[in-house]
């Protein structure tokens, strides 16, 4: 027992050193830190591994085949970049020693005959200090679905998580456990659960708002879970009945439960940069309901612009505020687009280090405080900007739009995803021609 | 003559006192600098006047009125900000010197105490090197016109530039001058020109490929024109059915008659970013391109990712590009929304364009500093300017 708390103490304090065990031992499971599953890359080979040494990471790192300047497009048919080039889920101290080059150049100016000349490829994953890897967390299926009026049948949602799980996405959140009465469209959580087919190296988070859904949840099968806190007091009551304390004391319980039952936990903040009652939050009010969730033991964060009116000035400044407390490997950023400012946001918290976005795929779900207004990013615009920078994040582009071809006939709308609008027009082949 | 060239000299190699025209003298009017005109703001004051001293110009870029966090929606129905503190079409040189406290902050990394703490609304505008001020060109009436299905009628345009007239909108384009065979959109050009207020403030350029356009253009009372060029030969062959070398030339004959109206021209640059029959287009095309609109007297060139393909990489690496030849106050861009990434890109080329703004300024005050102060430092140090030492030391003995 001595030795698993020195041990914890020895990740806690080198966390880069996390991965270095020799001797056979193996690191102590940690709640906090659920195992680091590489991300789904079907047919194709796993990433390089860091057990080979700092070598093997760096040529990982090397300039990736050089792809033909601004055709963004391009990506949309076959998969970004090869095995071996991408760094995948190294630890972030690590990617920052290995970029001291744009350090030197974007921090001291100095010029590249001292810092050495970055290739163009390199220099286009490194824009303005950028994460290499972008893990997308999809929660179509059940933020999306939760909003739509539409009630969808099970077998249409199993098949739908089925055909996402065959994208490459690493996350994908199934359905929430509440009460049908207060949403309906959820009723179906436990054959859904059951019914899909869950891939190895997918992770299918559900939602759990009390004990009651936790003990549900797990008899289904899940195997994580996630909370759903507010910044708003008025948005708390209205939305989930109590109070933001009331609302923590019984999370408090669900993530204690699942620690017990060492099944990772994972926090919402709605309501992070305006509330549709009271208007504009405070970053301390964010910051102090983030922190409280970090504490009980979510391993993530997902701080959400609920209505969507946050633009990159707010953005900015509630994650300096949140990052003050919270490391930014532990935050993800869930923008809605009511106000079509999501990408934007989500280009100023990836610039901030955040490299963990949340996203529906075809912009599933509207808005229910703006009628008519659309809700979520859409998960194939996210994926078309994130791959013209250059930036890794495992998904096939063409199979998502293919997914949201199938729920958009399904919940018979038409998508909000200009990616799809723009593609499905049959522009696709003159471009990429 | 000679005191004109002279002066003209003096306008560009310091543009921040171009507005210091004491004894009565005014600038020589340049043609490739159209007057700056202030925007325009209904039933507001005037901005602070820079003659007032640099003391109204902080005043105004002093704090606002501090405005509800994060409800961005806030502006849609009230008009943003208080009388006195936007500083509207300042030159940017004299901006950016105002703003040195947080040039020492973010390049030098001296801490708060040197540079001073900066109000939390001055920081916020000067987000992520953001541009203080930026100046939009609403093309809804002629690039939006003009590619819907429906023929708008001439009074309901006309209604609806004179309501844009009123937004505070500074730059609307109104229509272009086309032939009707290939724009039917458009075929009420002169009525719509003779037809719509002109606000005094606002500008209302229209687009002109070609000589004959240009003069019915100005028959029609047209005091601002753009001309249109590609950075695609296919785009350009089958948009305007001639090669870009060829509409170079009608833009030359365009753009010189122009000057010699003293009327300011606008060159704008479609498919910067990806062409819909090529694919991917050079940075160096797009370059060469913008640079020969430039060249022939264009005051400012609008790079158009006209299918929407950009995406905040490639947006940066064509600017990055177009900078080298082009200033950045000489540079607008004109992004599409086609695939959902018109806003980022946006927000990636303000901080391009900001960030270029100040390595230019850093470097110059950094010359300034090396080259001129620096050596006093050496100088006194090494005791050469010590006629002071030598006196206090023959006083004392």
């Amino acid at each position: 027992m001595q030795s698993a708390r020195r041990a914890q103490r020895r990740v806690q304090r080198a966390p880069h050193l996390k991965v270095l065990w020799l001797g056979g031992a193996s690191p102590p499971r940690c709640w906090r830190h659920p195992p680091q599953v590489p991300p789904h890359r079907p047919g194709r080979g796993p990433l390089p591994s860091l057990a080979r040494g700092a070598a093997a990471v760096r040529r990982a790192a090397a300039p990736r085949r050089p792809r033909p300047a601004a055709l963004s497009c391009g990506s949309l048919l076959s998969p970004p970049a090869a095995p071996g080039s991408a760094m995948g889920n190294v630890p972030s101290a690590v990617k920052h020693c290995l970029s001291y080059q744009q350090l030197l150049r974007e921090h001291l100016w100095i010029g590249d005959s001292v810092a050495g000349a970055l290739d163009p490829a390199q220099e286009s994953s490194q824009f303005s200090g950028l994460p290499e890897y972008v893990k997308i967390v999809e929660v179509g299926p059940r933020d999306g679905l939760q909003n739509e009026k539409v009630i969808v049948p099970t077998d249409i949602k199993i098949e739908f998580i089925n055909q996402l799980s065959q994208t490459g996405l690493s996350v994908i959140e199934v359905t929430s456990f509440v009460s049908s009465r207060w949403v309906p469209q959820m009723a179906d959580h436990t054959e859904v659960m059951k019914g899909i087919h869950q891939h190895p190296g997918v992770r299918y988070p559900v939602l759990t708002p009390n004990l009651q859904g936790f003990h549900r949840a797990v008899a289904a099968g899940a195997t994580e879970i996630s909370v759903f806190g507010a910044a708003s007091e008025s948005f708390s009551k209205k939305n989930i009945n109590c109070s933001i304390e009331e609302s923590m004391e019984k999370f408090e319980e669900v993530v204690k439960s699942a620690r017990h039952m060492n099944i990772p936990a994972r926090g919402y903040v709605s309501c992070a940069l305006g509330c549709p009652y009271e208007g504009g939050i405070t970053t301390q009010k964010v910051t102090e309901v983030s922190k409280r969730l970090y504490g009980m033991g979510c391993y993530e964060i997902s701080l959400g612009d609920t209505i969507g009116v946050g633009t990159p000035g707010s953005m900015r400044r509630m994650l300096e505020s949140v990052m003050k407390e919270i490391p930014s490997s532990a935050l993800a950023v869930h923008c809605h687009d009511t106000y079509g400012q999501a990408l934007a946001n989500i280009l100023t918290a990836l610039q901030m280090g955040i490299n963990v976005v949340d996203s529906a795929v075809a912009g599933l779900g509207g808005c229910p405080y703006a009628k008519g207004a659309s809700g979520n990013v859409a998960t194939e615009d996210l994926i078309y900007m994130l791959h013209g920078l250059g930036l890794h994040t495992g998904v096939n582009l063409y199979k998502v739009m293919e997914a949201g071809d199938f729920i958009c006939k399904a919940v018979n709308k038409s998508t909000n995803s200009k990616v799809a609008q723009a593609s499905f027009k049959g522009r696709l082949e003159r471009i990429c021609a």
